[in-house]
């Protein structure tokens, strides 16, 4: 009777989390957008060798700035350090969007500089094509930069506003709509 | 890439423009926080998982350029890449946080009963993530216009057998980077979710480029 019961427990246990993952990856479903938006500019890809070389690791890139930026508000919410509001916030706020300005650029020139090393070898790229990978390395960058960052703060509040709890809901939502605007940026400059 | 490569200079010129203003705005409001300790203190710890990601993200880059070989301009693949790549990522994402938190209220240990629900914890979103894996195949022949039933079946196996290599994997290593993390000291914001989704997204290529080549 005690491992009927166990079992059940168990079962009901993996029920509820089997939902809740569930829901949080479902987010991913709009993947499939900036999927569509890559595989609608296929042509565009074919312009130079190394630009399916270089989507993953700006989408990753892009994820992982928005990771640490995401954790770092949530984390400043929860703790008071910062405002809910989007003018005249704390010192504190403007060092955390300082800093992820500056990783931006720092991140943007590494990728930069890696990707025109392993293209050189693998690809046998020129100097044009390293001045071309870093400028839309950059361009790509600097923009997503400019309204992911502002739409990351925008759930954060939200989220928190509502209750919810910010870790949870914020990089989900913002690593997906990052992803789409990341591609529409990459495609088109 | 568009305006890059657009036909007259314009577009060149432009992008070099949005990378000039980019970099003077970053230039100054880097020499606003360059005296704060917690900024400095977030720029090296971030440094060192740059330069991994970078290295692994690139490394990612090499597999899906080869995979663009293989698959030519067929648009199922390119429709699913983004969902696929993030949804192993945030299987990881979920084992770690839920691995660190374990840690840091000392419920992780050896105990059948604790080893059982954990089990559980990382049972649940795996499984998620097929039921996922499934519903993008399903949406990408749709949109993608995959009409055969061979084609579709074929289709649905490569990226299950994607799945499977994908998150046994990402699994695994998630559990180890919050468990060394959490050993060293080290802030788990600047570790634990960078690294985690650049191994994810390296790893979820390499898994679709071998399903591909077996199938």
């Amino acid at each position: 009777m005690s491992t009927l019961s166990s079992f059940s427990l168990m079962g009901s246990n993996f029920v509820k989390k089997y939902g809740q993952s569930l829901l949080s990856l479902s987010f991913n479903l709009f993947g499939i957008l900036a999927g569509t938006l890559l595989a609608l500019n296929l042509n565009v890809l074919s312009l130079a060798e190394w630009s399916f070389m270089l989507f993953p690791g700006i989408l990753s890139v892009r994820g992982s700035i928005g990771g640490v930026l995401s954790a770092r508000l949530s984390t400043a919410l929860q703790l008071g350090t910062i405002r809910v509001s989007f003018l005249k916030n704390t010192r504190r706020f403007h060092i955390i969007i300082c800093t992820i300005v500056l990783l931006t650029l720092e991140s943007s020139l590494v990728l930069g500089v890696f990707s025109s090393f392993f293209t050189t070898i693998f690809l046998n790229t020129s100097f044009n094509d390293f001045l071309a990978i870093q400028s839309v390395i950059t361009a790509t960058m600097g923009l997503s930069l400019l309204l992911i960052s502002p739409l990351t703060y925008a759930i954060s509040i939200m989220s928190f506003k509502q209750g919810l709890n910010p870790d949870v809901v914020t990089y989900p939502i913002i690593s997906t709509v990052a992803d789409v605007l990341v591609t529409l940026f990459y495609v088109f400059f | 890439m568009k305006l890059y490569f657009a036909t007259t200079l314009f577009g060149t010129y432009t992008v070099w423009i949005i990378c000039l203003i980019f970099f003077v705005l970053a230039l100054y409001f880097s020499f606003q926080v360059l005296r704060e300790r917690e900024a400095l203190k977030t720029v090296r710890e971030f440094s060192l998982t740059l330069i991994l990601v970078v290295f692994i993200v690139t490394i990612t880059g090499t597999f899906f350029e080869k995979i663009s070989h293989i698959i030519g301009l067929k648009p199922e693949i390119y429709l699913v890449y983004p969902a696929l790549i993030d949804t192993v990522g945030d299987v990881g994402s979920i084992i770690g946080s839920t691995t660190t938190t374990k840690l840091a209220l000392g419920s992780l240990n050896a105990l059948p009963n604790t080893v059982q629900r954990y089990l559980i914890e990382i049972s649940s979103p795996w499984i998620a993530s097929i039921t996922l894996f499934i519903l993008y195949s399903i949406i990408s022949s749709f949109i993608g216009g995959i009409n055969a039933e061979t084609h579709f079946i074929r289709f649905v196996s490569q990226l299950l057998i994607t799945n499977v290599l994908a998150v046994s994997l990402i699994t695994s290593l998630s559990f180890l980077i919050a468990v060394l993390t959490y050993k060293r000291g080290w802030d788990p914001d600047n570790f634990v979710i960078p690294l985690e989704s650049a191994l994810a997204d390296g790893i979820t290529t390499i898994s679709l480029l071998i399903a591909l080549m077996i199938l």
